[in-house]
């Protein structure tokens, strides 16, 4: 899209005024998304991402611009009016761009690109058909469909000069069952950075039928009443908690400004000695997984708590400069119109010492938090809250009835001292995660894990 | 992109109704750190979203790369997309209503503007926060945003309108700290001149961080709960697809039925109204070309109409609302809002807090992507205000959800205020007081 000689060129008129780094994020996307609702085939749409980003550091000063002009003279113009807001001395950097060979960890064998809608369109009523016929109350069942191919070309002052290509796929599904004018809705997706091959090799039927399930279920449900108890937090997307509750504030964009409740503290307990948690970004063909960032840095696997001790934040190059310490391979961006900074890849806690069936019959009375919706969190008071979408009443070590509309509250220093029973069943769950550089695909991750008290929220109980 | 061509083209191809959706944007946002511009982004894009029949089917494809190049790929993913679906209901590309709404939509040419002064402008409010209070220990985002987008609709039908819209946003948000606890909120201001009102804007942001320092939970069981008309709007801003004539065609909304029923309690007035001048953004159409107009959606607790677009009126046998709107450049057309707000009353907010014994004042929720469900229009959120005694605000409240149904508490108002505003994201409230909800805390 760029070549070599007008890259450098840029880059060059860059650094005109002072500027100690420049970098062009280009990248072509071809983006698929199939709608089928009530049986039909709804909707079907293609995009197009195509543009470019130009960044100029000064220190940690950024400067930042994007156009759709991928022309020398649409970007070259943008370089100098970029340029222009700075006024230092100008450093003498010189640099040759040299090509580099990304090495694809997370490739597809069933190509979007190749890919008929026809084809597609067979994943999406086989989940459908699951969903639909699981009961006589599921009134509605809405499976979308999305494939994204992704190249971005990246080039900086630092010589380096590389493509990446990226597939991820995405079948979500929405279920919504009814009965005497109340409706229920229960949600759930996989997802991947590979080829269509992953529905090839999931259990569409299982898949359709579990949210089916949750919706009826959850449609009979009893008020979850609201009180502060002993919560289990079951595996996959359960790491939603270590998402919200942690991840976020470990990412440099608030630690660098001081604006985490984990500003330093590394080398410090911040969380119960059971606790080990990771960042991985090499994961193959996980929906959160990249060959490199969008720096052009190669992921890795960051290691976040180590026996309830911070070992790492995630940072990117621009804040690595303000911390004064490495980056990790986890600068990230939706796409070209927005600079990248420091985002999480998949994160999770690490297996502990209990099994799931001891972490229910050691609680007493408190709720099991099935499937977890999505949540957020405010970094500089680490306030938190979580949706649970499918709960039970845990009694006398037994699961118990089901709880409908509850919702966690807490502070994510708190929870994380107060995690007192870890699994050894860790899986995925693949959420989009939406932050100052977009929304990015990311997994959670974790084993069932038990919090000694939460505030739970709900509707049910005293009037 | 020779849009003549690409019309000519398409028609060739068997697309015999084709429309292009063009938006070109400039935008500026300047964030400052610390007395320090942090960061400083310059954009100028431009996309296109063309939309076209084939076999008496709708494609959608967007493109960004805006060279003649790319109407071959149009083309053939319009075919594409447009012979994927299955679904029977009739597709329109629109030719243009008979008259327009005449808007007065002036703003300011923002680029015009010395940079200098907007930075100015960002280290004025910056400093005016930490000022204010000591215990203000950060200010973060504080940022300065700009954006000028041209919007443009063709179709082969004839149809061509246009519209120019620029506005600037001023934001921050404070972090204060007070015997080891931390609190943190932040608030904006917009307008579409530059004559921005920094030293209120400091005010509101130092009193929204500072009033909730110490705050702490409330015993868990119902209290009558007053929400501040900012936060009413984002529970309306949760639960409006309920009134959607798409959620409707897809069996998403409770509504689905119940067009001149009864639904809530006689007080609940709401009006969609896309002309109205007390917001900031209005429409004279949608993103179909329909002309836009005003509407009550609910008179007195009755619901008179759902909201439409071409494609879900047309199933429902009744006209386009004008609400043909899209989440973004990208999105196929859906139906939305446009200015949808709860009709005020005569009561002040003051009036509305003396008359509560006890109870709780909102004045903030957080993960409205998450706790609300507009499908069964239940919710539970995290919240913070102010714990209400005998007719007085008595503490800071924080960490606690307030759980409901978006119609059950419709029916439950007791009291709806007289200080309606609009909000950016075009929906509007007063503050409103609810007989009993649900609060779940120590």
């Amino acid at each position: 899209m760029i070549s070599k000689q007008h890259a450098k060129l840029v880059l060059q008129n860059c650094l005109t005024t002072g500027g100690d780094f420049a970098e062009i994020f280009a990248e072509n996307t071809i983006g698929n998304s199939l709608e089928l609702s009530s049986g039909d085939i709804s909707r079907s749409n293609t995009v197009n991402t195509y543009g470019a980003g130009i960044r100029i550091l000064h220190e940690s000063q950024e400067v930042y611009g994007y156009t759709n002009d991928l022309s020398f003279d649409g970007l070259n113009k943008l370089a100098l009016s970029l340029a222009k807001s700075f006024d230092y001395e100008v450093n003498s950097i010189k640099f040759e761009l040299l090509e580099e060979v990304v090495n694809n960890k997370h490739h597809n064998i069933i190509d979007p690109k190749q890919t008929s809608n026809e084809k597609k369109i067979k994943y999406m009523i086989e989940t459908y058909e699951a969903a639909k016929s699981y009961h006589e109350d599921i009134s509605q069942a809405i499976v979308t469909l999305l494939d994204e191919s992704q190249d971005v070309y990246i080039f900086n002052s630092e010589g380096r000069m590389l493509k990446d290509s990226r597939c991820h796929v995405r079948m979500s599904l929405r279920v919504v069952a009814s009965k005497n004018g109340v409706m229920q809705v229960a949600t759930d997706s996989i997802g991947r950075n590979s080829g269509f091959e992953i529905f090839d090799n999931s259990d569409l039927k299982t898949f359709g039928r579990e949210v089916a399930e949750s919706a009826v279920t959850m449609l009979n449900a009893e008020e979850m009443v609201g009180q502060s108890i002993p919560v289990v937090i079951h595996n996959a997307f359960g790491g939603v908690i270590l998402h919200e509750a942690c991840g976020h504030l470990l990412e440099a964009t608030s630690v660098a400004k001081g604006l985490s409740v984990f500003t330093n503290k590394l080398g410090e307990q911040i969380a119960s000695s059971i606790v080990n948690a990771t960042d991985d970004g090499t994961l193959t063909n996980s929906w959160g997984s990249l060959n490199v960032d969008d720096e052009g840095t190669k992921t890795k696997k960051n290691v976040l708590i180590e026996n309830g001790v911070l070992k790492s934040y995630l940072v990117d190059k621009r804040n690595a400069r303000k911390m004064k310490c490495d980056i990790t391979g986890s600068s990230r961006r939706q796409n070209y119109r927005f600079s990248p900074t420091s985002r999480m890849t998949n994160t999770f806690f690490e297996n502990g010492q209990s099994t799931y069936d001891e972490i229910i019959s050691n609680t007493k009375f408190g709720l099991f938090a099935k499937k977890m919706g999505g949540g957020s969190v405010n970094p500089a008071t680490g306030e938190f809250n979580f949706a649970v979408n499918e709960g039970y009443m845990i009694i006398d070590g037994k699961i118990s009835y089901p709880v409908k509309g509850a919702t966690l509250v807490g502070s994510g220093a708190e929870v994380l001292k107060k995690i007192d029973m870890i699994g050894n069943n860790l899986s995925f769950g693949h959420g989009m995660c939406g932050s100052s550089s977009g929304s990015i695909p990311t997994d959670v991750g974790q084993p069932t894990i038990r919090v000694s008290s939460i505030t739970v929220g709900g509707r049910g109980g005293k009037k | 992109m020779n849009f003549k061509l690409l019309i000519e083209k398409a028609k060739l191809a068997g697309i015999n109704e084709i429309e292009i959706y063009s938006e070109h944007n400039e935008g500026l946002k300047i964030t400052l750190f610390e007395a320090k511009v942090d960061k400083y982004v310059l954009s100028n894009t431009v996309g296109l979203a063309v939309r076209g029949i084939y076999c008496g089917k709708m494609g959608y494809v967007s493109v960004e790369n805006v060279s003649d190049d790319s109407i071959d790929f149009i083309i053939n993913k319009l075919i594409e997309n447009a012979s994927t679906i299955t679904s029977s209901e009739k597709s329109f590309i629109y030719a243009g209503s008979e008259n327009y709404p005449k808007l007065n939509n002036n703003f300011d040419d923002f680029s015009l503007v010395d940079p200098q002064k907007k930075i100015n402008l960002l280290l004025q409010l910056e400093s005016k926060i930490y000022s204010l209070d000591s215990r203000i220990t950060k200010v973060a985002s504080c940022s300065y945003s700009e954006t000028k987008v041209k919007t443009t609709i063709v179709n082969s039908k004839g149809l061509n309108l246009s519209k120019v819209d620029g506005y600037a946003f001023l934001s921050a948000s404070a972090v204060a700290k007070e015997n080891g606890d931390v609190k943190s909120d932040g608030d904006y201001t917009i307008s579409k001149m530059c004559d921005f009102n920094v030293d209120e804007l400091a005010s509101k942001i130092v009193k929204r961080t500072v009033s909730l320092l110490n705050a702490t939970p409330v015993e868990s069981k119902s209290y009558p709960v007053i929400f501040e008309n900012e936060v009413f709007v984002d529970l309306l801003s949760a639960f409006e697809s309920m009134f959607s004539g798409e959620a409707a065609l897809k069996n998403l909304t409770m509504l689905k039925d119940k067009v001149g029923q009864k639904i809530v309690n006689d007080k609940v007035t709401l009006i969609d109204d896309p002309l109205t001048s007390l917001s900031f953004f209005n429409n004279a159409f949608d993103d179909e070309g329909v002309a836009c107009l005003t509407k009550e959606v609910i008179s007195n607790g009755v619901l008179n109409t759902l909201l439409h677009n071409l494609k879900t009126a047309n199933a429902f046998n009744v006209k386009s609302t004008g609400n043909g709107f899209k989440a973004s450049l990208n999105a196929p057309i859906s139906v939305s809002s446009n200015n949808l707000y709860l009709k005020p009353g005569t009561t002040s907010l003051n009036e509305l807090i003396a008359s509560t014994n006890e109870g709780l004042f909102i004045t903030s929720l957080q993960g409205l992507h998450a706790g609300v469900d507009p499908v069964s229009g239940n919710f539970s959120l995290q919240s913070s205000g102010f714990l209400i005694e005998n007719g007085k605000i008595s503490r800071p409240v924080t960490l606690i959800v307030v759980s409901g149904n978006f119609l059950k508490m419709l029916n439950e108002v007791e009291e709806i205020g007289k200080d309606l505003i609009f909000t950016p994201s075009q929906l509007g409230s007063p503050s409103v007081k609810i007989t009993s909800l649900a609060v779940s805390g120590k």
